[in-house]
């Protein structure tokens, strides 16, 4: 009898729970009407209504703006975390910080604080956060129609007012529930997760490289981590939030094998296997095609990778971030150097390539970019015999040598000897152009015929440069008694997880990866450059870091025998 | 130099700016840089000279992958072609790319596509080194050497004679207009050189 009360009391109070419960999320007006999260979603990162209009908003006190220039993603970006622009603050929307009331919390502080010099407007803005009660259905759509909040405060201008009708605003309401709510896979309590990929026939010694390289530079950090971390144990006040959020990064490196086709299936299982927050740099041969459509699945940033084929995409909805367009930025500048003088006259030219795994691609590439213009005119396309019978087959197309404007040679390897016989042959006055992977053999043409006829593209920093930060990581390498076998390698190795760890400065306990890869977005431009190129920087849905090219000519008494006949050229 | 907030003067003059201040208000000598850019048509211009070639001209800075702060300047500027032509239709806007890396005269031509911004509003891209130029002779270098952190400014000249007006926030398209006919009429009537 007794219990049975009790039981009866137990339930009773579970029940009253449960009615508290749903009396907090729920307000009248969403009670008949749960909103479509993919069309809220629709609204926010394209601008668009659920009757497939644009909505529509006045901004900056009188202008009427509209679509998917305005769309909250905009401002707010994808993770709804906002930014830092222009001086302004545009503060977070996520789930958790609109649906609870904001009170003075440090971490959003540290934040806001830590983003860049800021300007006097933005900081009074941070440091005396307003106070307002969480939102509901009602309040959002009131605050977003007069910029008013529901602690009363008024809004800057920068954000625009806008005019949802309920179907609109219950959809968009029922996005911002989900938007980052919960965090990002491969975050555990004491460590972070990185994926290192490496395809299959890669040069083991190069990626060794890399990888050494990387873990040379996680054992650094991570002893600066794990000082802090202890550090909490026994002064667990001073910092301790901020140190709280410091995890441990811990590389895992996805060795992938057999044919391209075969790739995601590997990749997914890894994932499966041990959850990565993102992948940093890594390393394939062929395109990084399919890894990055791995990424855009699985919504997993990817940072950096080491390669000549990024896949070539509309950048919006892109994971990858790239130093540069690779191999198809080099076949572009070729382009623009062939085509550029005398503009208004055609020009014949000759492609010669090897039909190996850069030749045969890049080949079908330059006949693309061919196709797309009038100025340049193909008249044929040759296959690069082997070295053995390359003089054979230049003897035997004296005529058309001489008859074109520009041969454009890719070849697929072997670069040195294919210059050393080049260097043996009269090509009239026709112009030579190859890749940048030739042009390291330039000194093979100094004092030869062709040396003043034979041009390279070279879509990074020229020697000649001067950047006060490669001596630091020079110093850096040398310390760590790493063995440098490619400087470039290594400065891009260490690069791409400086970068991370850059942004995961930044991140604090917003272990989303949208967000990681916003914070990217930002920290390349102001990032110390060890003149990998002239000049990195992204932007907002940008994904590559450097955007163009030197043409440059053999040259003796010069840094690796080269020297520029151009300005910096973006193709 | 002076620097107001733009309610200051509402009392002296009969036309009423916005409410509250978005924005604040100078005047300087600033001397444009005598360098070569490019327009979204791909054509060479002397930014100096192209300058001189208006009899008005209104100058302010976006770049096109900019999230929130650029759409928000190029659509005032789009918006405020209007107004200012009431005024006085004799001028030219220009936006200048922050990113010319990135801003190709074909990403400007979609851009102002996408902003109507119309046959008033002209794009210029070149080198970077000229646009730190630009951005130093108006005193406009932003900090930390990234673009996020360019602060939006607008710059304002009646004539070749006039100095510069600066507007430094986000000044609305119909301010805009207003300080152009407030600095129009200034000028006409009493020839009296701000400073
Ligand atoms: C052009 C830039 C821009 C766009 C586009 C934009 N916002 Fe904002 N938003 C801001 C700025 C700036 C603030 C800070 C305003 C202030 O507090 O003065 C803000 C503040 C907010 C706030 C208040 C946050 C809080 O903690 O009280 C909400 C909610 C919000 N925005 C929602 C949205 C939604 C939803 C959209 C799309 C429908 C949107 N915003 C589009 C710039 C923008």
């Amino acid at each position: 009898m007794l219990n049975l009360t009790m039981a009866a009391v137990r339930f009773t109070a579970v029940l009253l729970l449960m009615g508290t419960i749903t009396c907090l999320f729920s307000t009248p007006a969403d009670a008949d009407n749960s909103g479509n999260v993919k069309l809220g979603k629709r609204i926010y990162e394209q601008g668009i209504g659920h009757n497939g209009e644009p909505v529509t908003a006045v901004g900056q006190g009188d202008i009427e703006v509209f679509g998917s220039d305005f769309a909250c993603t905009r401002c707010h970006r994808r993770s709804g975390f906002g930014a830092s622009e222009g001086g302004y603050y545009i503060p977070p929307i996520t789930a958790t910080y609109l649906f609870e009331a904001r009170r003075v919390q440090r971490s959003d502080r540290y934040r806001a604080l830590f983003i860049d010099p800021q300007s006097p407007r933005q900081s009074a803005y941070v440091r005396s956060p307003r106070i307002r009660p969480a939102y509901n259905l009602e309040s959002l759509h009131k605050t977003l129609a007069t910029g008013v909040d529901p602690g009363n405060n008024n809004f800057q201008d920068l954000m625009p007012r806008y005019q949802l009708d309920s179907t609109d605003m219950n959809n968009l309401y029922a996005y911002l529930q989900t938007l980052s709510a919960e965090i990002s896979p491969g975050v555990d309590a004491r460590n972070i997760h990185y994926g290192v990929v490496v395809g299959p026939d890669v040069d083991p010694v190069r990626a060794d490289a890399m990888l050494v390289t990387m873990n040379a530079f996680v054992t650094w950090m991570n002893e600066r981590i794990s000082g802090d971390q202890r550090m909490n144990q026994f002064f667990p006040y001073d910092g301790a939030d901020v140190r709280d959020w410091l995890r441990k990064i811990e590389l895992h490196v996805w060795r992938l094998e057999g044919q391209q086709s075969g790739w995601k299936k590997q990749l997914q299982a890894k994932l499966q296997e041990q959850p990565v927050f993102a992948l940093v740099n890594g390393m394939v041969k062929q395109s990084w095609a399919p890894i990055a459509e791995f990424c855009n699945d699985h919504a997993i940033p990817c940072i950096l990778p080491i390669t000549d084929f990024p896949a070539l995409a509309d950048s919006q909805g892109q994971y990858t971030v790239y130093y540069d367009r690779g191999l198809y930025l080099e076949a572009e500048l070729m382009l623009d150097f062939i085509s550029k003088p005398y503009a208004d006259k055609q020009k014949n030219i000759l492609l010669w390539h090897g039909n190996g795994q850069t030749g045969k691609p890049m080949s079908d590439y330059f006949r693309e970019l061919l196709s797309q213009q009038k100025q340049v005119k193909l008249s044929k396309v040759q296959i690069l015999p082997d070295s053995d019978d390359l003089d054979d087959f230049i003897n035997a197309n004296k005529k058309r040598i001489e008859a074109a404007d520009a041969i454009v040679i890719w070849p697929d390897a072997d670069a040195e000897s294919l210059l050393e016989t080049l260097s043996r042959h009269d090509f009239s006055d026709t112009m030579l152009i190859m890749p940048q992977s030739v042009a390291k053999f330039a000194q093979v043409l100094l004092g030869t015929d062709i040396a003043g006829q034979t041009y390279f593209t070279y879509p990074r920093a020229l020697a000649s440069g001067y950047y006060p930060e490669t001596y630091r990581l020079q110093g850096w390498m040398n310390s760590r008694g790493l063995e440098v076998i490619d400087q470039r390698l290594h400065f891009k190795s260490h690069y791409g997880l400086m970068i991370v760890f850059d942004a995961m400065r930044h991140i604090f306990n917003n272990f989303h990866r949208d967000y990681f890869l916003e914070l990217v977005e930002h920290e390349v431009e102001g990032s110390k450059n060890p003149g990998l190129y002239p000049r990195m920087s992204l932007g907002p849905d940008q994904r590559y870091l450097s955007k163009g090219g030197y043409i440059v000519k053999a040259a003796d008494q010069q840094p690796d025998y080269i020297a520029a006949v151009t300005d910096w050229i973006i193709p | 130099m002076f620097a107001t907030a733009n309610e200051g003067y509402a009392a002296e003059h009969s036309v009423q700016p916005a409410k509250h201040k978005s924005y604040v208000r100078s005047a300087h000598n600033y001397k444009v840089p005598d360098v070569t850019m490019t327009t979204a048509h791909g054509e060479q211009v002397n930014v100096a000279t192209l300058l001189a070639a208006e009899e008005s001209a209104i100058i302010s800075f976006v770049f096109t992958s900019c999230a929130g702060v650029c759409p928000m300047i190029s659509a005032t500027m789009a918006s405020a072609t209007k107004g200012l032509d009431t005024v006085d239709p004799d001028y030219g806007i220009y936006l200048v790319s922050l990113d010319p890396e990135y801003d190709t005269p074909e990403r400007l031509t979609s851009y102002a596509e996408r902003f109507n911004t119309g046959s008033k509003v002209h794009f210029l891209t070149g080198d970077v080194e000229d646009v730190r130029a630009f951005l130093q002779s108006v005193d406009s270098v932003y900090e930390g050497g990234n673009k996020m952190n360019h602060q939006p400014i607008t710059l304002m000249r009646i004539d070749d004679s006039a100095e510069w007006l600066r507007f430094d926030g986000m000044i609305s398209g119909k301010s805009i207009a207003e300080e152009y006919q407030r600095a129009k009429s200034i000028n006409h009537t009493a020839s009296i050189a701000i400073r």
